[in-house]
């Protein structure tokens, strides 16, 4: 989530009129832009990430202008400039491609230009992957000389001063030593040589995507500036070159093109698409004419004309006609859309397998046992150290979880059980609960590589609870489903011996048992449980296949 | 249990438990940790020697005796009695209770109900009636010893479902009844059909491991039948047929077999698409996964509500008007909408509720028409409605709670047996 901070009285005088706070809390959410509330006079959106273009006041005060009615956004257009940049080979490797423009005439502000690093920082972020899909430098044109180079250095090659710094630094130095180098020198990892922009007296315009060079920083006496986009890719670059070169028209800047290698950049041409006003209307359930789509289309910032919108350069977000539908209907108001339900003629249903669980549980109920619902991801301690057993080699696993409680998918229901009466130790007793819910395990012939099935367990914890407590709640339970079974006697870890079986309907479906104390001692327990769990899913099948056989 | 009569001559109803006889002696725990506590100094946890100091803390800061701040305690008063300690010396003399005195014992378990039925009935009534006395006929010159009738008695607990599964009850119900099909799919999801299939590109924040649980085993999935991804992959790439020019980037398989823990149910409408013929309505209620610390506002699982219409007929104002329905039957009368994102749906809208007893709009999910980018590769022409709802925040809203942890991450039996089913 991308969240701006635009200054009030800035914005205001960008949109060209004084923004109201109905404009603010009312109106400007319903262009996509949720307000998130203000620090002084400081009123912070979230941008939503298919508008990078909204991410600068500039741009931002664009859209607004045109989607208030105060007037058509200005067509963009870059002036042809003499500026070249070279491309050397040896960037191939490491960051090949780069996108330039140059502006004039600026007269920056305070205000204007913490808009624009916040919208270099805030495209870098975003659209730029944190600095590796997309790198902005901008730059004081007139502190260095032309032509430019894109090249390659060794680490300890050059020497320059880093941005906001005094000390001249080799590349190795920044990487390893300035801020910006230790977090975005990963990009460069592995790499032998650096790519940097040199002046045509070697001077270091930038080291990208790590940092800029003092010498052309831009401050409030900058007037003509540099624009340097890199990347790996080289369409991203142009896209978000686009967006700042709008940006800077916004602000009062004029656009020039950057030869690079013979390429002209930016290319600022607005792209058409055809929509067809049916599938508009169809589609939205409205019946504009030609007309009204051409206004709602021009409050979008959108030019429609003969079954063709014009896209400005900007808007990258627009991939297919669906997407302009989008913009028309933000246009029209969600508010002004009357909802209203359709004759879609079907049958509902439920699942058979969430049926069988369903009654299951109103068994359970029905003898007495509160339902809980316990965390389907735990960990090795809770799922095997706490309940005695060895752990399992076909639990799913996950790799990277920010929880050291959340570390596996649970394979049976019993620690939740368990943990449930440790957590109710201060609540009346006799406790009698249950759980109905999915487990996983490992099965290299599912399409997932994990198969799940529901499962049941129960808990009784009281001052005498034992086995034969729970004996008749499972003795109930299978009757009621039509399922004949046996209690075959069994040695199940942390359950007492001799007071624990499998349950046996055709196959093994379950386990019933008193939870041994050393066990009631791991979860701090101080009165005895018996606990039952049986596999849902399996009795289910089970009992498919014997109606099928039979 | 026994109803005590109303009649004045009748004995105490109550009696102290071994606990509260213990209590009375002693002292209550609390009342012997405010004992080593002087005011206005602080006593370090491990110092207070107090027996079942767990209880004694709970109790004394609930009464606002102490405070506790890095391992210390400190008294905030000096504190003289406690209302238990009359109770208790009441129930001891024999002495009435008051209800509230009642109310507080019988919480902690201090005192219990008489069960002795001969002291609290005068001789001559009758008090059971017997299969005896209907047989023989006697009941007809009975007279029967009334009963404090507004006396209820020990709470009784009945086995009930939990509030999540109460309400999911519920939502399935409403979309049974507006004709929709229950589907299901895979909690272990392959980064094909939670990512892929639904348009967002592999290089999209959402699928960056900060947000996404990522299998190390199973590692990866296995991928859907050749057409399928090859539709997927060309969605992605130009846009292949679906009249999208794509994200335009070289589409990755490996990527896609990426086994995650699915983030949202949004990947069983795509598996449900690849299957149905329109008409249909289909929708799923389900456990989602997000990579996220557990504190009193996120959980690393939650519920969502899926639900998809797939017909030529479909717009976008029925796609308000379902989702208005839905509020509407779960007992919220004012919705309304707002633009949102998402890679997979235009005409993205998060639809919020109005509580009224907040004075508030909250947001409550997000939903859209499917991009023909995710239908076409699996196979459907027609335009799709989709949402995806939380359920967790619905709930709270509804039960009045403010911690999400009281799902999943508890299940206080208190709170459970207590909470209010029907609104």
């Amino acid at each position: 989530m991308a969240l701006i901070g635009v200054d009030r009285s800035y914005l205001s005088r960008l949109v060209g009129r004084q923004l109201t706070d109905a404009d603010i809390e009312q109106a400007i959410p319903m262009l996509g832009c949720p307000y998130e509330g203000k620090e002084g006079s400081k009123l912070f959106f979230e941008i939503f990430p298919n508008r990078p273009d909204l991410l600068s006041a500039e741009g931002f005060a664009r859209a607004l202008r045109s989607f208030f009615g105060l007037g058509n956004a200005q067509v963009l257009h870059a002036g042809k400039g003499k500026l070249t940049v070279t491309v050397d080979r040896s960037v191939a490797g490491i960051r090949p491609h780069i996108a330039c423009a140059v502006t004039r005439g600026a007269r920056l502000e305070a205000d204007q230009i913490s808009s624009l690093i916040q919208l270099q920082e805030k495209i870098d972020e975003t659209m730029g992957r944190k600095r590796k899909k997309i790198a902005i430098g901008l730059h004081d044109l007139d502190k260095v000389e032309a032509p430019f180079t894109y090249t390659a250095v060794g680490p300890h090659q050059i020497k320059f001063v880093p941005l906001d710094l005094e000390e001249s630094m080799t590349p190795a130095r920044i990487l390893a030593e300035h801020p910006k180098g230790v977090k975005y020198g990963h990009i460069l990892e592995g790499a032998a040589i650096y790519p940097v922009i040199l002046d045509r007296n070697r001077q270091v315009l930038s080291l990208p995507p790590i940092i800029n060079g003092e010498l052309t920083k831009v401050t409030e006496k900058t007037k003509n500036l540099f624009i340097d986009i890199t990347g790996p890719q080289e369409r991203p670059l142009h896209e978000a070159l686009n967006i700042i070169c709008m940006a800077l028209a916004e602000a009062g800047c004029s656009i020039e093109t950057v030869k690079i290698n013979g390429r002209v950049s930016p290319d600022l041409a607005a792209r058409s698409m055809l929509v067809d006003i049916k599938y508009a209307n169809r589609l939205l359930g409205t019946s504009l004419s030609a007309k009204e789509f051409a206004s709602l289309a021009q409050r979008m910032g959108l030019a429609y004309r003969n079954g063709t919108v014009a896209i400005p350069p900007y808007r990258n977000d627009i991939m297919h006609g669906m997407d302009v539908v989008e913009d028309i209907a933000i246009a029209y108001g969600y508010q002004n859309f009357v909802p209203i339900l359709p004759a879609v003629p079907t049958a509902g249903g439920t699942l058979l397998d969430g049926r069988f669980v369903r009654l299951c549980s109103r068994l359970l109920e029905g003898s007495g046992f509160q339902q809980v619902v316990t965390m389907s991801l735990v960990n090795e301690e809770e799922a095997y150290a706490k309940m005695g057993r060895v752990p399992e080699k076909d639990a799913c696993r996950m790799r990277n979880s920010v929880s050291s409680e959340c570390t596996m998918f649970r394979t049976s229901l019993l620690p939740g059980v368990l943990k449930t009466f440790s957590q109710n130790k201060h609540n009346a007793y006799p406790q009698k609960i249950f759980e109905a819910g999915e487990v996983m395990v490992l099965d290299n012939q599912a399409e997932t590589g994990a198969t799940g099935s529901v499962k049941l367990a129960a808990g009784w914890s009281d001052g005498n609870a034992g086995y034969e407590k729970l004996a008749p709640i499972i003795d109930s339970l299978l009757a009621n489903v039509g399922r004949g079974y046996k209690l075959v006697p069994a040695e199940h870890a942390g359950m007492i011996n001799g007071r624990a079986a499998r349950i046996v309907a055709g196959t093994e479906v379950g386990v019933i048992g008193e939870v041994h104390p050393a066990v009631l001692e791991k979860w701090n327990l101080e009165k005895p449980a018996a606990v039952f769990e049986i596999n849902l899913s399996a009795l289910l099948a089970g009992k498919r296949k014997a109606q099928g056989s039979g | 249990m026994n109803r005590g009569t109303g009649d004045k001559r009748s004995g105490p109803m109550y009696r102290l438990t071994e606990e509260g006889k213990r209590y009375l002696e002693n002292g209550l725990p609390e009342e012997r940790l405010m004992a080593m506590l002087k005011v206005g100094k602080s006593l370090p946890l491990a110092e207070a020697k107090v027996e079942n100091l767990g209880i004694a803390l709970q109790w004394a800061k609930k009464k606002g005796w102490v405070g506790v701040e890095g391992g210390k305690i400190m008294a905030t008063g000096a504190v003289t009695h406690s209302a238990e300690r009359a109770a208790l010396e009441n129930t001891a003399a024999g002495k009435p209770l008051a209800a509230d005195q009642i109310r507080l014992l019988l919480e902690r378990n201090l005192i219990t109900e008489r069960k002795e039925r001969g002291e609290t009935r005068p001789a001559g009534d009758i008090k059971t009636v017997t299969p005896e006395l209907l047989k023989t006929g006697q009941w007809k010159n009975a007279n029967f010893a009334p009963y404090n009738v507004e006396l209820v008695g020990e709470k009784a607990y009945p086995g009930k479902p939990h509030i999540i599964e109460y309400y999911k009850g519920r939502v399935r119900e409403i979309f049974v009844e507006l004709g929709f099909r229950e589907e299901s799919g895979p909690l272990v999801e392959s980064g094909f059909w939670n990512f892929d299939a639904l348009f967002q590109p592999q290089d999209h924040p959402a699928r960056d491991m900060a947000d996404t649980f990522y299998m190390e085993k199973p590692a990866t999935a296995k991928l859907p039948d050749k057409k399928i991804v090859s539709g997927v992959k060309g969605a992605h790439e130009n846009g292949a047929g679906t009249g999208s020019r794509g994200w335009r980037y070289a589409w990755n398989e490996a990527i896609a077999r990426q086994a995650v823990l699915r983030t949202h149910t949004t990947a069983v409408s795509a598996r449900c698409l690849a299957r149905i013929k329109p008409p249909a309505k289909a929708f799923s209620i389900g456990t989602v996964f997000r990579n996220e610390a557990i504190t009193y506002k996120s959980l690393p699982q939650f519920t969502q509500i899926e639900g998809i219409v797939a017909d030529e007929s479909v717009t976008f104002r029925n796609l308000l008007g379902y989702l208005k329905e839905f509020y509407l039957r779960m007992g919220f009368e004012k919705v309304r909408f707002r633009p949102a994102y998402f890679p997979y749906t235009e005409m993205s809208v998060e639809p919020e509720v109005y509580f009224a007893e907040k004075g508030a709009w909250l947001e409550l999910g997000g939903s859209g028409i499917f991009r023909p980018e995710v239908t076409k590769p699996l196979g459907i022409e027609v335009p799709v409605l989709a949402w995806g709802l939380g359920l967790e925040r619905l709930v709270m809203l509804l039960a009045g709670l403010n911690d999400i942890r009281n799902f999943y991450y508890r299940n206080d039996l208190k709170m459970l047996r207590e909470m209010k089913l029907w609104r």
